[in-house]
C-alpha cells in the first residue's frame, strides 16, 4: 500500500513536532512554512536557566529542529504558502507556492563564508540548520562569490506545485501582539521600550540589557485581557516568560531593580509554588496596570501608574521597560480558515478541527498556538495528541 | 578483521580554516599504535560510494561534519562496508575541533589526540550483534477513573490487549465531573463501554501482585493466576483531594458530591482559594461552574476569595464574567485570617492593593480546596513501578527531556490527571497522546539495546544493590538465586551511573569500559 | 601550568552547549581538550584523579543544569564526586591541579565560554603569583 502523505503547514515547534512524529510512523510528510527557515517564533528565543533549568522549553525547539534535520524523513518546503485547496470525495489536492531561497540547501556545506562576506547582515542561520537570506539583502552578490561550492544564486523564482495529500495539519502559530497600535505604551517612540518577543531575541543572542542598566520594568497583560486595548483573552504565556526572564536577569545583574506590573499571576509548570516563592524575593510586585509610558528628558521611559495604597498616580523611570506582549491569532488565520473551510472563534483563533473523532470527516487538523494560546511545552504535548488523531484518521496501524 | 584501525577524515575543503595537511597528519599518526592508516577524503559528501571503496576489512573511525551524518553518509558506509555497531565510530570534527581552535598547529594536535583517543575506545570495543527485543503487545492500565477509562477506550482501537486494574470505587474523575456536574452520567457511560469492550479485561486491585521488570516489559500476577506479561504499563489514577485544612470547612470533593446529590445549599457561602497552594485554572473552572449551579438552584450569597484571578484557559475569562453577572462576589485578598470556633467561621483580610480591610461574618459554609495529590494506594503503586514523584504530587520528573507521557521508568507511561491538573478535555487529549507515546516505544521491529548498556561482572558483584537503588530507570533487577544484580537491557539507557557508584567496581558499560575510557583520555 | 585542561562532558545538554558555543563563534584556547561520556554521572573519583596524575592540570566536569539532566540526577552525582576529589586534593596538599563542576544549559554559548576561559585565567594567575 502506498504510504500516506500528510502536509503540515507551519514549521514552528508544533509543526515540527507533528512532522517528526508522523515521519517516525512511516508517513510521508511535507512540511511547509512561509519563512525561509524552520522553527517559527520560538527558535529565536533564549534560554532562561539560572543555576537551575526553569523549563522554559527553548531547548526543546532546538531539539525538534535537530531531529528534523538528522532523523526525520519529512520533506521541507520553505518560503512556501498554501494557495489552493480542493477536496472531493476522498482525495485532497493542495497547491503550494514556493519562492526559491538564494541559498541551495542541497549544495550548502555550512562553511559560513557567505555570512562573513555579507555587508548587510542579511545572511542568518537558525542554530543547527543551514543559512538563509533575510530581508536585509541588497542583492550585492558578494555571497555568491564567497561560496566555495556555488550554492548561492540571486534569482528568486516562484513556482506553484500541486500535491495530492491524505491529510493536512495546520500549525500556523501565532502573531505577537503589536503594542505600537496604542500610543499609551510608548512602543516605537522610545528604543528602551521593548516587547517580550524582542527581549527573547536578546536572550537568544545572550545580550540581555545595556551595560549600565540598573532598573527594569516588566509590564504584564499588554494586549491581553482588555477588549479596549487589545484582545479579551489571557495569552497564557506572558506570566511564565516574564517571570523566568526576570529571574535570569536578576542572576546576570544581581543589583538590578526589577519592578513587575501585573493584574493577576497565572500559574504554570509543576513546581510553581517554589518558583513563585523564589521570585518574590527577586522582584518588586506592583499590582497595577500602567496608565501610560512616556519618555523623560534623559530619554528614559517613565511608567505612570495608579498606586492604590496612596490613592494617587505615581511615575517611575526605568532604564528598560519590557512590555509582555501576548498572543494573537496568526496573521494568516483568516485566509487559512477560508481556504480550508474552517471556523474562527470569537478571538480569531482557528477552531480545533479533526481532533474530536476518529471516524471519517474532514482530514484537516489543527495543532498548536493557532488554536489557542499555548506555551512551548503545551505545544509539544498537543503535537502528540494531534499525531494520534491523524494516524487514527488515516487508518495507520502499528 | 585486522587489528589496526583506519581513520577516515573528510578533508573539509569547505571549512573556513582551510584544508587539512595530509603529510603532517600521516607523519604524526605513523607513531600511533592504534591508528594504522589515515585516509583523507576530499569532500566526502560528494560521490560517497566511490570513495568508500578504499576501506574494507578493518574497524573504521570516521571524522567529518554534521552534514555527513545528515546526508546519510555514515549509515551508507556502515552498510556498504558490512560493519556492525561497535566496529565503527563516528565523530564530528568540524564543530568540535576545526571550529573550536584557530590555528592549524593546534588543530592538528587536537585532531591527532582525538583520533588516538577514540581509536583506543574503538580498539577495545566488541562488535554488537544485538537482536531487537519485541515487547509484549499487552498493556496494563492502572486506574479505573476517568483517565484510566478514557485511555482504555483509546487503546481498544489498536491491536493491543488491555488489562485494567480497578482502583477507585466509585470511579473518580477530575474536578466536578465525578459528580456529574458538567456532563451527567458520563462516568457511568464510560465505565459501561469499557467493561463491555472485548479488548479490555478488568481486574480488581486487591488481587494485584508485585510488578517485575523483564526484558519484554513487565510481569504481574493477579491472585493465584499465572503471571501475565505486558509490554507497557500506563499509570492513570485520578488525583484525590486532601480534606480541607480547617475543621468544619468543606473541600471541593465534598461540595461536588453534595451538589450532585441535589442537596440544598443555602445562605452565605464562601470559597477560599489560593490558601496553602496556588489554585490552578482547571480547578478554578470547576469552582465557577459549581458556583453557577448553586446560584441557579438556591440564590445563595456566594463569595469567592482569591489572590489571583486565573484566566489562562480558553473560555475562562468569559466564565468569570458570566459568574460575576449572576451575582457571585469576587474579592482579592492578602493576609487572610480564618477564625474557626467549633465550626463557626470569622473571615478577615485586606485588599492587596489598597490595604482596606474586609470581614465576612458567620458564613454558613466555607469551602477550601484541599491539596490534590495521589491516593495512598496510587502512591504505593507508583513506588512499586519505580516512579519518581517530585514533591509527592506529580508523577513525572521535572526534566524536560522526555516525551509527553514518559516517566523515569522506560515502559511505564503516565496519563491523565496523575500528570497534573487537567480538565475533562485535557484528559481526553492526554489519552490520545499516551497512545502516540506508546507507539513510539512498542515499535513492531522491537527495541535494540543501547550500545553502552551496563554489564555486571558476577564474580565481583557483592549484591549490595547500590546499582538497583541508584539507577534512574529501574533497569537493574535483583537476581536473588544467583545473588547478583542484572541489567534489563530494554530499559537500560546507558548512562553509566551504576558503574560509577558500584563500590566493588563490578559494573562496566559495554564498549566503554573503565580501562578503555582512561586510555582514551590519556591519549588526548 | 595552564598546560592542559580536560573537559569531560555529557552527550546530552553539555554537548549541545559546546556545539552552540562553537556555532556562535566562540573558540577555546588550545589547552582545552574535550571527552564525551553518556552522562556526567558516570565519572568517578578514580577517573578524575588518574587524569590529573597523567598530565592534565585541571579537569572540568561539564554537565547539565539541575533539573535538566536527562538521566535525572547524574549531574548532581558528578558534583558530589568532584567535591570529594577537591577535598582529597586539598587534604593531600596537592597544588597546581584542580577539578571543577560546571553546569551548562543546552542553549548557552557565551556564558559557557566565559566560564571556561575563567579557569584558564585562574590558572595563569596562580602561575604568576608563584
Amino acid at each position: 500500500m502506498a504510504s500516506r502523505k500528510v502536509c503540515v503547514i507551519g514549521a514552528g515547534i508544533s509543526g515540527i513536532s507533528v512532522a517528526n512524529d508522523l515521519s517516525r510512523a512511516g508517513i510521508d510528510v511535507l512540511l511547509v512554512d512561509k519563512n525561509p527557515y524552520p522553527g517559527g517564533q520560538s527558535v529565536f528565543y533564549g534560554c532562561k536557566a539560572t543555576d537551575e533549568c526553569v523549563r522554559c522549553g527553548v531547548c526543546l525547539v532546538r531539539e525538534a529542529v535537530a531531529t528534523l534535520k538528522n532523523q526525520s524523513t519529512a520533506r521541507c518546503h520553505f518560503s512556501s504558502r498554501p494557495v489552493g485547496y480542493r477536496a472531493s470525495g476522498g482525495s485532497m489536492e493542495l497547491d503550494i507556492q514556493t519562492t526559491a531561497n538564494p541559498i541551495d540547501w542541497q549544495a550548502c556545506v555550512e562553511c559560513g563564508r557567505c555570512q562573513e562576506a555579507c555587508p548587510e547582515q542579511a545572511i542568518q542561520r537558525v542554530p543547527g540548520w543551514k543559512y538563509f537570506v533575510n530581508q536585509n539583502c541588497t542583492a550585492c552578490g558578494k555571497c555568491v562569490d564567497a561560496c566555495p561550492v556555488g550554492a548561492i544564486s540571486l534569482e528568486r523564482s516562484t513556482e506553484t506545485k500541486t500535491m495530492q495529500v491524505d491529510g493536512i495539519v495546520l500549525a500556523a502559530g501565532f502573531e505577537p501582539f503589536d503594542p505600537g497600535i496604542n500610543r499609551k505604551w510608548g512602543f516605537g517612540a522610545n528604543p528602551r521600550v521593548v516587547t517580550g518577543s524582542q527581549m527573547e531575541n536578546l536572550f537568544f543572542q545572550e545580550k540581555y540589557l545595556p551595560r549600565e542598566a540598573q532598573s527594569v520594568a516588566f509590564v504584564q497583560c499588554v494586549g491581553s485581557r482588555s477588549l479596549m486595548e487589545g484582545e479579551k483573552h489571557c495569552s497564557r504565556v506572558c506570566c511564565a516568560y516574564a517571570l523566568r526572564m526576570a529571574g535570569r536577569l536578576k542572576e546576570e545583574y544581581p543589583d538590578l531593580d526589577i519592578d513587575f506590573y501585573y493584574m493577576d499571576i497565572q500559574r504554570f509548570g509543576k513546581n510553581f509554588e517554589e518558583f513563585w516563592k523564589q521570585m518574590q524575593g527577586k522582584i518588586n510586585l506592583i499590582a497595577s496596570n500602567p496608565i501610560s509610558i512616556r519618555t523623560d528628558k534623559q530619554g528614559l521611559p517613565v511608567v505612570r501608574y495608579e498606586s492604590l495604597p496612596e490613592l494617587a498616580c505615581r511615575e517611575q523611570p526605568y532604564d528598560v521597560v519590557v512590555l509582555s506582549n501576548g498572543i494573537t491569532p496568526a496573521a494568516e488565520s483568516e485566509s487559512l480558515a477560508d481556504l480550508f473551510s474552517l471556523d474562527l472563534d470569537a478571538a480569531g483563533f482557528i477552531r480545533p478541527a479533526g481532533n474530536g473523532s476518529s471516524v471519517t470527516g474532514s482530514r484537516v487538523f489543527t495543532a498548536g498556538a493557532c488554536k489557542r494560546p499555548m506555551r512551548i511545552d503545551d505545544c509539544v504535548e498537543d503535537a502528540a495528541t494531534v499525531t494520534r488523531r491523524v494516524m487514527q484518521n488515516l487508518g495507520v496501524q502499528p | 578483521m585486522s587489528d589496526s584501525i583506519v581513520a577516515v577524515l573528510c578533508d573539509q575543503q569547505c571549512s573556513s580554516k582551510g584544508p587539512l595537511q595530509k603529510t603532517s597528519l600521516t607523519k604524526r599518526l605513523s607513531q600511533s599504535s592504534t591508528i594504522g592508516k589515515l585516509i583523507l577524503l576530499d569532500k566526502a559528501c560528494q560521490d560517497p560510494e566511490k570513495k568508500l571503496k578504499k576501506v574494507t576489512g578493518r574497524k573504521v573511525l570516521f571524522g567529518g561534519c554534521p552534514y555527513l551524518e545528515e546526508s546519510g553518509f555514515y549509515s551508507l558506509a556502515a552498510e556498504s562496508l558490512g560493519l556492525d555497531p561497535g566496529e565503527m565510530l563516528v565523530t564530528d570534527v568540524k564543530s568540535s575541533i576545526l571550529d573550536l581552535y584557530d590555528n592549524s598547529e593546534t588543530i592538528e594536535e587536537n585532531l591527532i589526540g582525538r583520533l588516538e583517543s577514540l581509536g583506543r575506545l574503538l580498539a577495545d570495543s566488541a562488535p554488537l550483534k544485538d537482536r531487537p527485543v519485541k515487547l509484549k503487545r499487552n498493556v496494563l492500565i492502572f486506574g479505573s477513573g476517568y483517565s484510566g477509562l478514557k485511555t482504555a477506550l483509546e487503546l481498544s482501537g489498536e491491536k493491543l490487549s488491555v488489562d485494567l486494574v480497578e482502583t477507585e470505587e466509585p470511579p473518580l474523575a477530575p474536578g466536578c465531573l465525578a459528580a456529574g456536574l458538567g456532563s451527567p452520567g458520563l462516568i457511568e457511560e464510560l465505565t459501561e463501554r469499557v467493561r463491555t469492550s472485548e479488548h479490555v479485561a478488568v481486574f480488581p486491585q486487591t488481587q494485584m501482585g508485585p510488578i517485575r521488570s523483564v526484558e519484554k516489559g513487565f510481569t504481574v500476577s493477579f491472585g493465584r493466576g499465572e503471571p501475565r506479561e505486558y509490554g507497557a504499563v500506563i499509570f492513570a489514577p485520578e488525583r484525590t483531594e486532601a480534606p480541607a485544612e480547617q475543621i468544619g470547612a468543606w473541600n471541593l470533593t465534598r461540595l461536588y458530591e453534595w451538589i450532585g446529590e441535589r442537596r440544598p445549599i443555602k445562605g452565605r457561602i464562601v470559597f477560599v482559594l489560593d490558601r496553602s497552594s496556588e489554585t490552578p485554572p482547571e480547578v478554578t473552572q470547576d469552582i465557577l461552574t459549581a458556583a453557577k449551579v448553586i446560584k441557579e438552584r438556591s440564590h445563595a450569597e456566594i463569595w469567592i476569595l482569591l489572590k489571583h484571578i486565573r484566566v489562562a484557559l480558553p473560555g475562562l475569562q468569559e466564565l468569570y464574567d458570566s459568574t460575576r453577572e449572576m451575582g457571585v462576589i469576587f474579592v482579592k485578598y492578602r493576609n487572610l485570617r480564618l477564625h474557626n470556633e467549633f465550626g463557626d467561621f470569622q473571615i478577615a483580610g485586606e485588599d492587596p492593593q489598597s490595604g482596606a480591610p474586609f470581614r465576612i461574618d458567620n458564613p454558613d459554609r466555607v469551602i477550601i480546596p484541599g491539596t490534590s495529590g495521589l491516593s495512598a494506594s496510587a502512591a504505593s503503586a507508583a513506588e512499586t513501578l519505580g516512579l519518581r514523584l517530585p514533591g509527592g504530587r506529580y508523577t513525572q520528573p521535572y526534566s524536560l527531556w522526555r516525551l509527553a507521557n514518559e516517566s523515569n521508568h522506560p515502559g511505564v507511561l503516565v496519563c491523565g490527571s496523575a500528570r497534573g491538573n487537567m480538565d475533562a478535555e485535557g484528559v481526553a487529549a492526554d489519552a490520545a497522546s499516551v497512545v502516540q507515546t506508546l507507539r513510539a516505544r512498542m515499535v513492531p521491529e522491537g527495541i535494540t539495546p543501547v550500545e553502552h548498556i551496563a554489564s555486571v561482572d558476577a564474580d565481583r558483584c557483592v549484591f549490595c544493590l547500590t546499582c538497583v537503588r541508584v539507577c534512574p530507570y529501574h533497569a537493574m533487577e535483583k537476581n536473588i538465586e544467583e545473588r547478583v544484580a542484572q541489567p534489563v537491557t530494554t530499559a537500560c539507557q546507558g548512562c553509566g551511573i551504576c558503574a560509577a557508584e558500584c563500590p566493588a567496581e563490578a559494573i562496566d558499560m559495554r564498549n566503554l569500559s573503565r580501562e578503555s575510557v582512561l586510555a582514551a583520555m590519556q591519549a588526548l | 601550568m595552564s598546560d592542559s585542561i580536560l573537559i569531560v562532558h555529557c552527550a546530552e545538554g553539555a554537548k549541545k552547549a559546546l556545539a552552540r558555543m562553537t556555532e556562535e563563534g566562540h573558540e577555546l584556547p588550545p589547552q582545552f581538550k574535550t571527552f564525551e561520556l553518556p552522562c556526567t554521572g558516570s565519572v568517578n573519583e578514580v577517573l578524575l584523579m588518574e587524569n590529573l596524575q597523567n598530565g592534565a592540570n585541571g579537569v572540568v566536569v561539564l554537565g547539565c543544569r539541575r533539573e535538566n539532566c536527562k538521566h535525572l540526577d547524574g549531574n548532581l552525582k558528578a558534583e558530589r564526586k568532584v567535591a570529594r576529589v577537591k577535598r582529597l586534593l586539598s587534604e593531600a596538599g596537592v597544588e597546581g591541579k584542580f577539578v571543577e563542576m560546571v553546569y551548562a544549559a543546552p542553549d548557552e554559548g557565551k556564558r559557557l565560554h566565559e566560564t571556561l576561559l575563567g579557569y584558564l585565567r585562574a590558572g595563569e594567575a596562580e602561575d604568576k603569583s608563584k
